[in-house]
């Protein structure tokens, strides 16, 4: 899982956080039973600080999606397969969305399109 | 493990006509604080007291729960950046092994070596010949180097570059990774806090006018600005008050929002906004004397 | 954590070693050109007594009270530290110039007078001691800057104490030679107990003072 941070996009850095470890389990990236980095090195890491990095992690607690084990740390738990669903096709809305924004922007025809589609298909 | 780095209670102290406190905040271990404040607000005095280098008139300082600053323990356990450097000017970068190693349990030859090289200070440079910023890197290189519980460090960015900012931040994050680690800094630039501290401290004039997180401050102050006519409870209520032609602009705590009509506009307050108006007050109290 | 100050002073003032030349080219000098090579050991003495604020000097140019105050040593240590490596340095100036002296003396043809010796290095010591004892509260308390006419003070005392003993014809009425001789060993120690003293009661005010003081 890798978190990328915007500092301009007027979403909190503890939301952005949020969603996408959402993202991240709901997508797969994340499976049930991993841990998530820790705290600290999180921090660390994303040059935020460590109660920014805490108050999105406690939150993620209180909606269930991960769990905080004694002595492991932060943990995903079971993904329930309705919202994992609805997440899911939430963001292939968005993707969908801006291809076809910049697809236009670049002016390819739609059979360009999926010519450029098959090949990336293939290597994700 | 400990549970507070620095505990300190009714610290107070008289200097001339400056009064310092009474001041009461505590820094928990594994966490980062930020002291700010105008210049002369009583943070370098502060800091003194933790390093036991000036004495408070009452009160009570405690670091790692239960230990005196100026006590030789205590100082094992911190290091030290100030805003200028307390070295000799003759003598070599590489030398300071030699000559101050000695004192600490601890002093790691290797470690102080590579964060000189990481800085890339010259290990036979003479230290008067190193610039500003090679002088506060040099600073946090001898203060890292024997593994230091809490790092204290008072204005340790102001007059560097951007880069050497980021730098020496970074390095600040690194050291916080290990939850035993906590790191008190004063600084005037506020953007070295968005995204390090974790608790802030803002004193004006001696006193602390906010102790919590920067989230709170942004909840517990507010910007004013309007045409309205001031009730005198209002006028009163807002700090750092600024009148122009019919309009009037300044600082408030959050709770006398009540006190301002519709037509005002209420907005966030940047942690800048809290500091320049808590200093502008001084000068709003005396006009309207 | 007392011998780690004194080593790092000593290091600090004594290196590089060219800057404490002048001082010993002095010392063995006088050795040289003086009738009685003993003056040496006496000239080792006042020249460590007025060197004696030159740390303090150094500490205040660099902020070094403030490098002090961030290592792990406490304030009452660096006071003993600092009064260890005045003494060492003296003594191994006064080792230097009673080994210039005894050379010369030889080379001159004369026999060594070891009670002559002892006597001016017991003498010497007392000085020394006086001096540093005198000037160390003020520095400790104050810096060497606002301190510096405290340097003076030992020369006036020793100068004006002489002179007064010879104004009143003091040194002539007591035979000191004679005394001094007969009862040297009971003399000698009684100097240095007196020295030791001062120096001890000094070290007492110097730590009140230095724990004191604001950085």
């Amino acid at each position: 899982m890798q978190i990328v941070l915007s500092s301009s996009s007027g979403v909190p850095i503890y939301e952005q956080i949020k969603s996408q470890v959402r993202s991240a389990i709901y997508g797969g990236d994340l499976g049930v039973g991993e841990q998530l980095p820790s705290l600290r090195q999180l921090a660390a890491d994303l040059r935020v600080s460590l109660i920014t990095v805490t108050r999105a992690y406690n939150d993620l607690v209180a909606e269930r999606v991960v769990i905080n084990e004694h002595g492991r740390g932060f943990v995903v738990v079971a993904v329930d397969p309705e919202s994992a669903r609805a997440a899911l096709g939430a963001r292939l809305d968005s993707a969908i969305t801006e291809l076809a924004a910049a697809a236009r922007g670049a002016r390819i025809s739609r059979t360009d399109l999926n010519i450029l589609l098959d090949e990336k298909w293939s290597k994700v | 493990m400990t549970d507070s780095a620095v505990k300190v209670t009714g610290l107070a102290r008289t200097q001339g006509a400056f009064h310092l406190g009474p001041l009461d905040f505590e820094l928990p271990t594994g966490l980062v604080m930020g002291f700010v404040g105008p210049n002369g607000s009583g943070k370098t005095t502060t800091i003194k007291t933790l390093l036991g280098m000036v004495r408070p008139d009452s009160g009570h300082v405690q670091l790692f729960d239960e230990m005196e600053p100026g006590d030789a323990s205590t100082k094992d356990r911190i290091g030290v950046v100030l805003d200028h450097l307390f070295v000799t000017p003759e003598w070599k970068v590489e030398s300071l092994t030699r000559r101050l190693g000695p004192f600490f349990s601890s002093w790691d030859p290797a470690a102080f070596h590579g964060y000189l090289d990481r800085f890339g200070i010259g290990r036979e440079a003479q230290i008067g010949t190193l610039s500003r910023g090679e002088g506060v890197k040099l600073s946090l290189s001898m203060a890292l180097a024997h593994h230091p519980e809490l790092l204290i460090l008072d204005e340790p960015t102001s007059g560097l570059d951007p880069v050497s900012r980021v730098d020496l931040v970074d390095i600040l994050r690194e050291f916080m990774v290990d939850p035993k680690h906590s790191i008190l800094f004063s600084t005037h630039i506020t953007t070295d806090l968005d995204n390090l501290a974790d608790l802030i401290l803002v004193i004006d004039d001696g006193r602390i006018e906010y102790a919590g997180t920067l989230d709170g401050l942004r909840e517990d102050f507010a910007m004013v600005h309007g045409t309205e006519q001031l009730s005198r409870a209002a006028a009163d209520s807002v700090m750092g008050l600024r009148r122009t032609g019919g309009r009037f602009d300044g600082l408030i705590r959050s709770d006398a929002t009540p006190l301002f009509g519709p037509s005002t506009v209420i907005d966030d307050a940047t942690t800048d906004d809290v500091i320049v108006h808590l200093a502008r007050r001084g000068a709003t109290q005396q006009e309207s004397s | 954590m007392i011998g780690t100050f004194a080593r790092f002073d000593i290091v600090n003032f004594a290196t590089p070693v060219r800057r404490v030349a002048p001082a010993l080219l002095l010392v063995v000098a006088t050795a040289v050109a003086t009738p009685l090579p003993v003056f040496a050991i006496g000239t080792a003495a006042i020249v460590m007594s007025l060197l004696a604020a030159n740390p303090f000097a150094a500490d205040e140019r660099s902020h070094l009270d403030t490098l002090y105050a961030t290592l792990p040593i406490n304030r009452r240590n660096v006071v003993l530290g600092r009064y260890l490596a005045l003494v060492l340095a003296y003594l191994a100036a006064a080792l230097i110039a009673t080994i210039a002296a005894i050379i010369i003396t030889l080379g001159g043809g004369h026999s060594v007078d070891v009670l002559a010796f002892a006597a001016a290095n017991v003498a010497a010591f007392l000085v020394f001691a006086v001096s540093v004892a005198v000037q160390l509260p003020f520095f400790f308390s104050v810096g060497a800057t606002r301190a510096r006419p405290m340097i003076f003070i030992p020369a006036v005392v020793f100068g004006g104490g002489a002179a007064l003993a010879s104004q009143t014809g003091l040194l002539s009425r007591i035979d000191f030679a004679t005394a001094i001789s007969a009862n040297l060993g009971i003399v000698s120690a009684a100097v240095v107990v007196i020295a030791v003293a001062a120096l001890l009661g000094s070290i007492a005010i110097s730590t009140v003072r230095y724990n004191r003081r604001a950085l």
